[in-house]
């Protein structure tokens, strides 16, 4: 999508319920949803987001530079962690907050959002001492507050440096509700836990039939995919065609217009670049796409094929394990539905 | 001698403290510094569990040492035919010695395993 001055930079903090719908915004010429709050003006937070994600909301909406605006879209409880303008309507309504939003703290920065957390690093650095790093040489001490990287053995032999993070639950490439602890040995994975949360009350209504459910909720999944893959207007399109997917909608043009965006999909080269990655239960991420692309097609023309569930969630781990990040991240975006396992499973 | 410079060692004195001036007044003025959360690293909402600074292994490294000695090589035997031709045996010495410092280089890359096709 094209850059103009009057694009509405926009993070989004979205809860399970409302990250599908929130995938529809692609498609709005005027609205960039960018990768990092750094980029932002303003933060969209969508739906439920858990009470136990409150922090990780603060975080992110201090991410943004100030001045920041924040638009809540249907939120459970009145933005009980972010004071933020309430949006309940759809697609449309949501845009024109996100507009205004912007317009007004441009226009008077003093309107802007004021930071949520406290402006203090976890530990101030006082060199090597009980207070500061603590340690010698590259080795021990708590600089900043965090530990320093511990070693674990690598695929050569060697012993090296293991760094630990905890992905999301607001990371662009991830699909919603999605939590991803890995353990990297440089950019590669050596460890990976999947936490996958739904919600428990969708607060946006799909289609009534099952067959246009499915293809919009997997359009929106393409959309996303197409986004992490760095195909936005790819991604624009399909969003957009996501958005049409309704009970009123003729389906004839849908299953056109669908056959046309795979074609322009096959043709990106993207099918090409999975081939042979992320391969679980036997099928890799380019076969993933295809099927993904074919069961859009079936739902829009009424004729569902027998849904096979989603894969099983060690299996999703294990194929993920020994990857680069990149792949971790191309290959979460090729499946179409996570099983859902408790926060409290394993991960912090 | 010292007058020559003094022009621009002044000019150089003055640039210093403007652009000093300019950071001072800028880190105390502006609304915008940046603030501890958003020093941290944007993982989604969640800060790293260790610090960033770790060692990790740089796989093209044994590629490199070739690649290195192999071009070095190469870069001085060009003009080095040219000197060979007035000089004869002695060029042949000193680029015989030059040749041996470079292949320890090589024996190593080959120890470490960078000519196994993998």
């Amino acid at each position: 999508m094209a850059v103009t001055p009057h694009d509405v930079p926009v993070a989004v903090a979205a809860g399970a319920d409302a990250w599908g719908p929130v995938q529809d915004l692609r498609g709005v010429p005027g609205v960039r949803l960018v990768t990092s709050p750094r980029h932002a003006t303003v933060l969209l937070v969508a739906g439920t987001v858990p009470e136990a994600d409150g922090e990780a909301l603060q975080r992110v909406h201090d991410q943004l530079p100030r001045p920041r605006a924040v638009v809540a879209w249907r939120p459970a409880q009145a933005a009980a962690d972010v004071p933020a303008r309430v949006v309940d309507g759809g697609r449309d309504a949501t845009v024109t907050a996100l507009r205004e939003a912007q317009a007004t703290v441009l226009a008077d920065p003093a309107r802007g959002s004021d930071d949520l957390l406290d402006d203090t690093d976890p530990n101030e650095w006082r060199g090597i001492g009980p207070f500061g790093q603590g340690g010698e040489g590259m080795m021990g001490g708590t600089p900043y507050g965090r530990p320093m990287a511990m070693t674990g053995g690598d695929r050569d032999g060697l012993a090296l440096d293991q760094l630990e993070l905890t992905l999301g639950p607001f990371f662009d490439p991830l699909p919603g509700g999605c939590r991803l602890a890995v353990t990297l040995q440089g950019e590669v994975l050596q460890e990976a836990h999947l936490v996958v949360r739904t919600a428990d009350h969708d607060r946006f209504a799909a289609p009534t039939d099952e067959g246009l459910a499915t293809a919009r909720r997997l359009l929106r999944r393409a959309a996303h995919g197409l986004h992490v893959a760095g195909l936005d207007a790819l991604a624009a399109r399909t969003a957009a065609l996501a958005a049409r997917v309704t009970d009123a909608a003729d389906r004839r043009a849908l299953v056109r217009d669908t056959r046309g965006l795979g074609r322009r999909i096959r043709h990106s080269g993207l099918l090409w670049t999975l081939r042979g990655v992320g391969t679980i239960d036997g099928v890799d991420a380019a076969g993933r796409w295809r099927n993904r692309l074919d069961t859009i097609a079936a739902g829009l023309d009424g004729d569902m094929p027998a849904a096979s569930g989603p894969p099983v969630m060690p299996a999703v781990e294990d194929a993920l394990v020994g990857m680069t990040l990149a792949d971790a991240m191309a290959t979460l975006a090729s499946v179409d539905a996570l099983q859902a396992r408790p926060a409290g499973a394993g991960a912090s | 001698m010292l007058t020559a410079f003094l022009s621009s060692l002044t000019v150089s004195v003055a640039a210093a403290l403007a652009t000093a001036a300019c950071l001072v007044v800028a880190r105390r003025t502006s609304p915008y510094r940046s603030t501890a959360p958003q020093r941290v690293p944007v993982l989604g909402g969640l800060e790293p569990a260790t610090h960033a600074w770790s060692r990790f292994h740089v796989r093209y490294y044994p590629m490199t040492l070739l690649f290195i000695a192999f071009e070095m090589e190469m870069m001085f035997m060009y003009p080095w035919a040219v000197v060979f031709v007035e000089e004869g045996v002695t060029a042949l010495a000193e680029m015989g010695m030059f040749l041996a410092i470079l292949s320890v280089g090589v024996v190593y890359g080959w120890r470490e395993g960078a000519f196994r096709w993998q």
